[in-house]
């Protein structure tokens, strides 16, 4: 059966093509300057998500300065809603997935005061249960990826203290699974994407001691598949986005090289779109700002000179991160 | 953007392309207007229902339009109690349909999860069998497995049916790691053991380490059994996790799934997953007594699975520094 296994087949070596900054950089540019565009319509219930990863993908290659600042910040003054949170758009409800998302992007331009940031504080501390665990609005839906925008949203704010920090690890730790990964909830699968975010909360609240590293490593590097690229979940396809989630985790915990990176370098460049910029799941699939985000930040995780330097926790730039002198915590072998 | 391939397509295709989706694009600009204007006048009523409805069918992922559902549910427990278990129902059959357009869609999940709490007489069954459907299309969505889990709860379904659905699903299919991942929560719960050694009482150990084995001689390449494998065998209640106590009858089940696998490994001599295994087992029953075997199990696997090369550099020091511990605390 192993001739079923969910994998791609990658170009050959000399098809593989170089990485082009300058195309990425027109892609995310580019992405939205028609209003009207039907893609860029329907996606309006993540707008915040999607301008940060594209702002964080231009900051990384140095482009930062190509967007529109000021129509950025002023949009997001007109997300934030009276109860302190921020909303994906405007008339779109405020959610913990939104207002993270405004945080990091005001901290990559220097412009937190465009907010009121006592009440988004307020906001993250209003969603905390009594067990621990975070909603992400009010509406009541837990998941452990709330509990790590709660703990980054308020690091980045330098408000970590505002919430009671031992209940939302006990949280946290109670989604560790057989396997050493982590769930959405008690009892829910690992995922990397959930692992990403459970180790970075772990991370940011000082509490890595309580991973089980070497079974959560091993279980993050059996993610790598013969073609290099990784998958998020045992017999699932490659994708780059796991790029990201995987190896920040691996990254964290200080076992990146748990896996092949020159392998999942070479992945990662053939997601590329030689046309129109930008990089998609897998290769010849459709570009989008998320996947390419993730490639990049990949990259510079894998050690791209052309990039700047990544926060394997934050997925911000480094100098962003030391500037507001947030420091999470990483774990050594 | 996932899993979309990048076709292509002549100009007129794409012209055509064009105008469908302008026309979709104009239907829906009028809609979230008159959403937006409805809901700020607080008109939440039949009317924003039907709107909401329809655009949720096309684009499930939007959060806001959920929450104005969820908005108009109260508003009518509150004013028309009489009449919410009708809302319920429509609420039921809204995410369903939303479910079939993007079965990943986080909220349509939660929103069904949230209405079944404002329903007064929900069919338990009708819900499993949503999630039997899902599943059969799906056997991974987590999504699905988590509403499960959800359902069990407030139907107060006896985990041991649990177990049984999850047996069923692996025996189908060995290669489901949502399944197997669902029996490592649900065993502990309703067969502990009374000792430190493993987590399962004697007679569960045994059944499940026979399942284990019908699983890897099916697909050793499978790597789902061998995962739970490894939890199952090696993982200690947590309270007596200090202890180092090993009882004679521990050993034994330790010597026998050395000794299948030792049977794979002469049909499959390079499969990773039964040499690690191999490996594993020897480390536990005596570290320092076969510390050379397991040293040149160790380079035979930086051989056949060069990608992991820096995982098994790691096992291979640590398997050094082991001195005089006959047993390996996880």
């Amino acid at each position: 059966m192993a001739l079923l296994m969910n994998d791609i087949v990658l170009p050959k070596d000399d098809d593989i093509p170089d990485l082009l900054l300058s195309k990425h950089a027109h892609f995310l540019a580019s992405y939205g300057n028609n209003k009207d565009d039907y893609e860029f319509c329907m996606t309006e219930y993540l707008r915040m998500n999607g301008i940060y990863w594209s702002l964080t993908a231009m900051d990384l290659m140095g482009k930062l300065g190509e967007m529109d600042r000021d129509g950025i910040i002023l949009f997001i003054k007109q997300c934030q809603h009276e109860n302190g949170g921020i909303g994906a758009s405007i008339d779109h409800d405020p959610h913990l997935l939104y207002t993270l998302s405004a945080v990091q992007i005001l901290c990559l331009y220097d412009a937190l005061d465009a907010i009121d940031c006592e009440k988004v504080t307020k906001y993250v501390v209003n969603l905390q249960n009594s067990d621990g665990s975070f909603c992400g609005d009010q509406w009541g839906e837990v998941d452990t990826r709330f509990s790590m925008c709660a703990v980054a949203c308020l690091a980045l704010l330098g408000k970590l203290d505002a919430i009671n920090i031992d209940d939302a690890v006990n949280f946290v730790i109670s989604c560790m699974n057989f396997d050493g990964g982590f769930g959405c909830r008690p009892g829910s699968e690992s995922h990397a994407g959930q692992v990403y975010c459970c180790v970075g909360m772990l991370s940011i609240t000082g509490h890595l001691h309580l991973i089980k590293a070497d079974s959560l490593g091993w279980w993050l590097c059996e993610r790598q598949l013969p073609s290099g690229g990784l998958n998020g979940r045992p017999e699932k396809l490659p994708d780059v986005c796991y790029s990201w989630w995987v190896v920040a985790s691996l990254r964290i915990i200080g076992r990146l090289n748990w896996l092949d990176k020159d392998q999942l370098r070479k992945f990662i460049m053939a997601c590329q779109d030689v046309e129109t910029g930008g990089f998609s799941d897998r290769p010849n699939d459709m570009p989008d700002p998320f996947h390419t985000l993730f490639g990049l930040a990949g990259l510079s995780l894998l050690g791209e000179p052309s990039l700047k330097t990544i926060n394997p926790v934050f997925c911000m730039p480094q100098s962003i991160i030391s500037h507001l002198k947030v420091q999470p915590q990483t774990l050594t072998i | 953007m996932h899993g979309r391939l990048k076709v292509r397509t002549t100009a007129e295709q794409q012209e055509i392309k064009a105008k469908e989706r302008a026309k979709k694009l104009a239907v829906y600009k009028v809609a979230m207007d008159r959403i937006f204007s409805k809901r700020k006048s607080g008109e939440l009523d039949d009317e924003i229902l039907k709107i909401t409805g329809q655009v949720l069918t096309e684009n499930p992922d939007i959060s806001t339009l959920w929450n104005i559902r969820k908005e108009t549910i109260v508003k009518i427990k509150n004013t028309f109690p009489d009449l919410v278990d009708n809302y319920v129902s429509k609420e039921l059959t809204l995410t369903e349909q939303c479910i079939r357009v993007n079965p990943k869609s986080y909220n349509s999940w939660f929103h069904r999860s949230w209405v079944l709490d404002k329903g007064s007489n929900i069919d338990f069954q009708a819900e499993f069998l949503l999630c039997d459907k899902c599943l059969e299309l799906d056997e991974r969505n987590f999504h699905c497995w988590d509403y499960r889990r959800i359902i069990v709860q407030m139907s107060k379904t006896p985990l041991e049916n649990e177990l049984q659905f999850s047996t069923n699903k692996i025996t189908k299919n060995f290669s489901n790691y949502s399944s197997w991942h669902y029996r490592s929560e649900l065993l502990p719960r309703i067969y502990p053991s009374s000792s430190g050694d493993t987590l399962l009482d004697d007679q569960k150990l045994a059944e499940e380490c026979n399942l284990i084995q019908n699983a890897i001689f099916t697909d050793p390449n499978d790597q789902s059994a061998w995962f739970y494998q490894r939890w199952l065998l090696f993982t200690k209640k947590e309270s007596d996790s200090k202890e180092n106590s090993k009882n004679s009858g521990f050993l034994s089940v330790l010597n026998d799934e050395l000794e299948s696998c030792q049977q794979l490994r002469d049909l499959e001599p390079n499969n990773k997953w039964v040499i690690l295994q191999v490996c594993e087992l020897l480390r536990r029953i005596d570290s320092l007594g076969n510390k050379k075997e397991i040293l040149q199990l160790v380079s035979q696997l930086t051989k056949v699975d060069p990608l992991r090369r820096g995982y098994y550099a790691y096992l291979g020091s640590k398997i050094e520094e082991e001195k005089q511990k006959k047993t390996i605390p996880e």
